[in-house]
């Protein structure tokens, strides 16, 4: 088997890709360019209000009155549930700009 | 951002045929193609010059090609490559057709081929990597990759004779 010919040959049929794909690649990593700033805008803002949030959360009120009643939290619980929330959205963020980078 | 693009022009084609070896479908090979390259431009900073960069990059294309057909399930073709084998590797048999014809007849003869042959014998022959290069690429063993590479080369002759015959017998 004649291996110049082989490789004449092989090397003659290079497939080409379309006339835009150049563009369209730029394009694409502008695009995600712009998401991974927007992302990392989104995560600064989360990061400040999940701060503002925890310390509104230890400074909530935990006993009032609604409607005649007498409300009285537990103030571990509100804790818990405003660091699951905090945490969760943390979370979300970040694998989000995994995903994106 | 001048120097990615003066770099996507310069390897496109032949990662694009590489693309096709595995995926072998032109469209789903653009897109993935795509992919690999913004892999390539958010790993740049990892290569560490141990092989050449054209080398790393096929090892990219390829990988990420590889990845997507794993998820696809794709193996539509794997049965088509079983041609019955056929006596002459006459490598003047595309002769008498012209420059265009032969590329054709060359780009249905890698879609009917394995995969793994029409990407080794592309990375030999049209990427013109060595046997220790294309191991880098591929992982496969250099005696695997000789015995794939002599078997892909028959493989190719074979189905090329039948295309050239069918063509002649219409």
């Amino acid at each position: 088997m004649n291996d110049n010919k082989t490789k004449e040959l092989i090397q003659k049929s290079v497939l080409q890709t379309s006339d835009a794909f150049t563009k369209e690649l730029m394009e694409k990593i502008e695009f995600k360019k712009s998401q991974v700033k927007a992302i990392r805008k989104a995560l600064i803002i989360a990061c400040i209000s999940s701060t503002v949030l925890l310390i509104l959360i230890t400074m909530v009120p935990l006993h009032f009155s609604l409607f005649h009643y007498q409300v009285k939290l537990p103030s571990i619980m509100i804790k818990i549930a405003g660091s699951v929330f905090v945490f969760t959205l943390l979370n979300k963020l970040l694998s989000l700009r995994s995903e994106l980078s | 951002m001048l120097a990615f693009r003066n770099l996507v022009e310069k390897y496109k084609d032949v990662s694009f045929s590489l693309a096709c070896s595995v995926l072998k479908d032109e469209e789903e090979a653009e897109d993935v193609l795509q992919d690999a390259f913004m892999k390539v431009l958010n790993n740049v900073h990892k290569f560490r010059f141990d092989s050449s960069f054209s080398t790393w990059l096929y090892r990219i294309v390829v990988n990420t090609c590889l990845n997507v057909k794993e998820k696809n399930k794709k193996h539509l073709y794997d049965d088509l490559s079983e041609v019955q084998e056929v006596q002459s590797d006459d490598t003047s048999l595309l002769d008498k057709y012209n420059e265009k014809e032969r590329k054709i007849y060359i780009e249905a003869t890698f879609k009917l081929m394995k995969p793994d042959e029409a990407l080794l014998l592309r990375l030999y022959y049209l990427c013109e990597l060595s046997i220790g290069e294309v191991r880098e690429v591929t992982d496969f063993t250099e005696s695997n990759i000789k015995v794939i590479l002599y078997r892909a080369r028959k493989n190719m002759y074979n189905i090329l004779n039948k295309l050239t015959g069918n063509e002649l017998n219409h």
